[in-house]
């Protein structure tokens, strides 16, 4: 069985991973952890940590199926050669301490006296052993193990120049590689600890140099992290992680609520006054993560820019952080304010149903004497809305608001509902005759705007991609294309403005809100939970009391 | 008495082969497999790659081909690896299976003794009390038992903060658990669990007493002015045991059944939560690793209960034509 893995390894080959995101959004690789606690005292404490999963796969960073929120197992105990600095929104160095770049190779120079959490020494034989172990299919140590995401990096070669330095080839020359090389394909572990176990027991006694040791872990019930006291950066403040993985959020709660944990990741909407009013403390903050949901522009009458941009004036995105109680936040673009490439000047569309209603009477869907449906030509404005099973948290308000907010204006609306295992299957989404709006999630696998729009081009189109609803212009992939291939960060900032400009233009998606991690926590022993990019609780800069 | 072990054990055989064979079509027959599912998460739609991860795994071959393959692997021991995470699924269902035997002998032992004393209670008291005692299963059956671990979570863990809310362990014990803290946390998930089969249990108890105080030897017992509680104790109660052996497996369906809920309401680390995931994720080995243990489980429940028979009805041990 365990070749059988491995097949699944050759056979990901060639694909391009996008990222799974809260479980309900397109899947995705993640950056490395940054390597400093900035500030942040280490303390003798421990730090008991609910979620309501674990990501699929272990804490081999290498191996996970991951879902971004819950990834914390091997952002904690590995890391990569370079990680992404968010604050300054750049590639920054961590086991390398410089690099040069040249769009198909890097050179880096590894950091010295680093060594992994089983004293064995981080080198360049290390650094080879571990790119060729994801990518290369010669490579002993690449047999029977799975590396669902190894193609998100295009590896071609790894050469050892000398004990401290390497060089990578790419396959491909793009201006975002490094910051894919930030990423779980790229994560660097202990080689001698990878020979000596077999994967599937690997997995969950990984090696790597982080600032934490995994000392047990309980798939899909409990991990247990201690710090490393040899870490080579600023040592983390929690001297001992333990993560309780509970299915049910409910459970976490009463957890927090009963003192057996400091805090829990994403309690149910309906519990947030009860924790508020045990004196918990809840926390929001906005996460790469975006909501909404797709067009499908093959097919009447969404295959029409007016009557998509009339749905995108109906939906009232406001309403959805009160309805949230906070859990989310709106957007209007492709691309949120935070990031880099946002263009300010693309004004979105903000909810106005007359502006709706007007532009639906003018495309000459009428509401009849009395009627609430509108109609043309004897037929009614009908719409299937296809959802999935197991949304959580504010993802459950959306459906329920894409279909009242499309009623109130006259749509007539069913709502499909598909299992969350079918949701990308023929027999989901897959499947475009069944509806004509996709609720969903999507992510970038990487904090780079054209990465993220890369799913909304004719080369995203299902299977290469989840570009699901079939939006297809020319000028738009060819900015897309430009700005992947252009080092000029200034020029592929200004490509993908343009490229928000004609999504705006033909909206083909419905930007809904931007998805908030929210986190319940004992303000009693902790002051302050930050979150990074993709949505996971930032351990090594809590602020304990 | 051999014959009828023999007979027994042999049936038992034959349903279990009958069920895995069922279970094991049936969750092949949903839509959905596994390598959609976990491929079509790591960003994998393309479908000559799924279809080459399906033949890989060999999911493409008839299902007579699947099943006989899996059920000479199982002969040996070997029940695979998860199609998922890729862990042996021996190592996954060993995990699951302490906790769960644990969970549902204690809830077994709680069920049957809160039962039969409610159950005698309402048969032999009078008054309000017999009607309140009477009327109370019908209402503890009528009222989910996920609902029942809620109250119990809020009021006993959150409220009061007397026992802990769910789980087997608290998250600091980790693999060192004290045997004071496993009973601790074993105390509200085996409470909600019992109350269904102490509920059947109590109805079955005080309806058989009913009817056995209507016997002839009752009367003539009464007659003859044997104590109220000679009888009770010495007549009535031994033939109550009897149609509650003869439900246990009733019983034990009922706790497996509810189990899963309870599970999940007290994210117990058991078969029941691990079955939920698995089914989710369409892993067939662990489903149907899964379902292999709840029916031995089921069918050892019913040779347990035949084997009562055995001990307390010397018609089953001495049958008249033999």
């Amino acid at each position: 069985m365990m070749n059988l893995h491995a097949r699944v390894r050759f056979l990901g080959a060639s694909f391009v991973a996008l990222a799974v995101v809260a479980s309900c959004t397109q899947p995705s690789t993640q950056t490395g952890v940054s390597p400093s606690a900035s500030g942040a005292a280490d303390t003798n404490k421990t730090f008991v940590y609910g979620m309501p999963q674990n990501a699929v796969g272990g804490c081999d960073g290498t191996q996970i199926v991951v879902t971004v929120p819950v990834g914390n197992c091997p952002l904690l105990n590995q890391e990569a050669l370079v990680r992404y600095d968010e604050s300054r929104k750049t590639v920054a160095p961590s086991l390398a301490t410089s690099w040069t770049f040249d769009g198909t190779s890097a050179t880096f120079k590894l950091r010295p006296s680093v060594t992994f959490q089983d004293g064995t020494p981080f080198n360049a034989d290390a650094v080879v052993f571990n790119y060729r172990r994801v990518w290369d299919p010669t490579f002993d140590a690449n047999k029977g193990v799975k590396f669902p995401l190894a193609a998100t990096v295009p590896f071609k070669s790894v050469d050892k120049i000398d004990d401290m330095t390497v060089k990578v080839n790419f396959t491909t020359s793009r201006a975002d590689t490094m910051l894919l090389m930030t990423t779980y394909p790229a994560f660097i572990q202990s080689p001698t600890a990878v020979q000596k176990m077999t994967p599937a027991d690997y997995t969950f006694k990984p090696i790597g140099t982080g600032p934490y040791k995994v000392t047990s872990y309980q798939d899909a019930a409990r991990f247990e992290l201690d710090r490393n006291d040899g870490y080579w950066g600023t040592k983390p403040p929690a001297a001992k992680v333990v993560i309780v993985i509970k299915q049910d959020a409910n459970a976490l709660v009463s957890d927090l609520l009963s003192g057996a944990i400091d805090a829990s990741l994403s309690p149910a909407l309906e519990q947030f006054d009860q924790i508020r009013n045990a004196g918990m403390t809840i926390q929001t903050s906005p996460a790469l993560v975006f909501y909404g949901a797709n067009f499908n522009v093959t097919k009447p009458p969404f295959d029409n820019t007016q009557m998509r941009q009339a749905a995108e004036y109906a939906i009232d995105k406001e309403s959805i952080t009160t309805l949230s109680k906070g859990a989310a936040k709106p957007m209007y673009g492709a691309i949120v304010d935070s990031m880099r490439e946002y263009n300010p000047d693309v004004q979105g569309y903000k909810y106005d149903a007359k502006k709706a209603g007007d532009m639906l009477t003018a495309l000459g869907w009428v509401l009849p004497a009395g009627g609430k449906v509108r109609m043309k030509d004897g037929q009614p404005l009908h719409v299937d809305v296809i959802q999935r099973t197991g949304y959580s948290g504010a993802t459950t308000l959306l459906t329920p608001l894409i279909v009242s907010n499309l009623q109130d204006v006259g749509f007539d609306v069913k709502t499909v509902t598909v299992e969350q295992a079918l949701q990308y299957t023929p027999q989901g989404y897959f499947d475009l005759s069944k509806w004509n709006l996709a609720v969903g999630g999507w992510s970038a696998s990487i904090p780079d705007g054209g990465k993220l729009m890369e799913n909304m081009t004719t080369g995203a189109f299902v299977p290469a991609g989840f570009n699901i609803g079939k939006y297809s212009n020319p000028t738009f992939d060819q900015k897309i294309t430009d700005a992947a291939a252009s080092f000029d960060q200034a020029k592929h900032d200004q490509l993908l403005k343009e490229a928000q400009v004609i999504l705006k233009n033909e909206a083909p998606w419905l930007w809904i809100y931007q998805y908030q991690s929210v986190i319940a926590f004992n303000p009693a022993k902790i002051s302050a939970a930050p979150f990074r990019l993709f949505g996971q609780l930032d351990i090594l800069n809590l602020k304990f009391k | 008495m051999g014959r009828y072990i023999a007979s027994r054990t042999g049936s038992s055989l034959l349903v279990l082969l009958g069920a895995s064979i069922i279970l094991f079509c049936t969750i092949r027959f949903v839509p959905g497999d596994p390598i959609t599912t976990v491929l079509g998460s790591a960003g994998i739609a393309n479908p000559d790659l799924v279809a080459r991860a399906i033949t890989a795994y060999g999911l493409d071959k008839p299902l007579p081909v699947q099943y006989v393959a899996w059920l000479s692997h199982v002969a040996q021991g070997d029940f695979g690896f998860s199609l998922v995470s890729g862990e042996r699924v021996t190592d996954i269902v060993a995990r699951r299976v302490g906790p769960s035997l644990l969970l549902g002998l204690a809830a077994s032992v709680l069920g049957l003794g809160i039962g039969l004393i409610w159950g005698i209670a309402a048969g032999y008291l009078s008054g309000a009390a017999r009607a309140v005692l009477r009327a109370a299963p019908m209402f503890v059956l009528v009222v989910p038992s996920f609902s029942v671990g809620l109250a119990l979570i809020f009021a006993f863990a959150v409220s009061l903060r007397l026992l802990p809310a769910s789980g087997l362990s608290s998250p600091l014990e980790g693999d060192h658990q004290s045997l004071a803290s496993l009973l601790t946390h074993l105390i509200l998930p085996a409470l909600a669990l019992c109350l269904v089969p102490a509920s059947l249990v109590a109805r079955l108890t005080y309806a058989t007493i009913d009817e056995v105080e209507q016997e002839e030897f009752i009367r003539t017992a009464r007659a003859l002015g044997v104590p109220a509680a000679r009888i009770a104790v010495q007549h009535s109660l031994p033939n109550v045991m009897l149609p509650i052996i003869t439900t246990g497996g009733l019983l034990v369906s009922a706790l497996i059944t509810n189990a899963v809920l309870i599970e999940t309401v007290f994210s117990w680390p058991g078969v029941g939560t691990m079955m939920v995931t698995a089914v989710q994720q369409r892993d067939y080995t662990v489903v149907q690793a899964g379902i292999l243990v709840v029916a031995v489980a089921y069918v050892l429940s019913s040779l347990a209960v035949d084997g009562l028979y055995l001990v307390v009805d010397p018609r089953v041990r001495n049958p008249p034509n033999t």
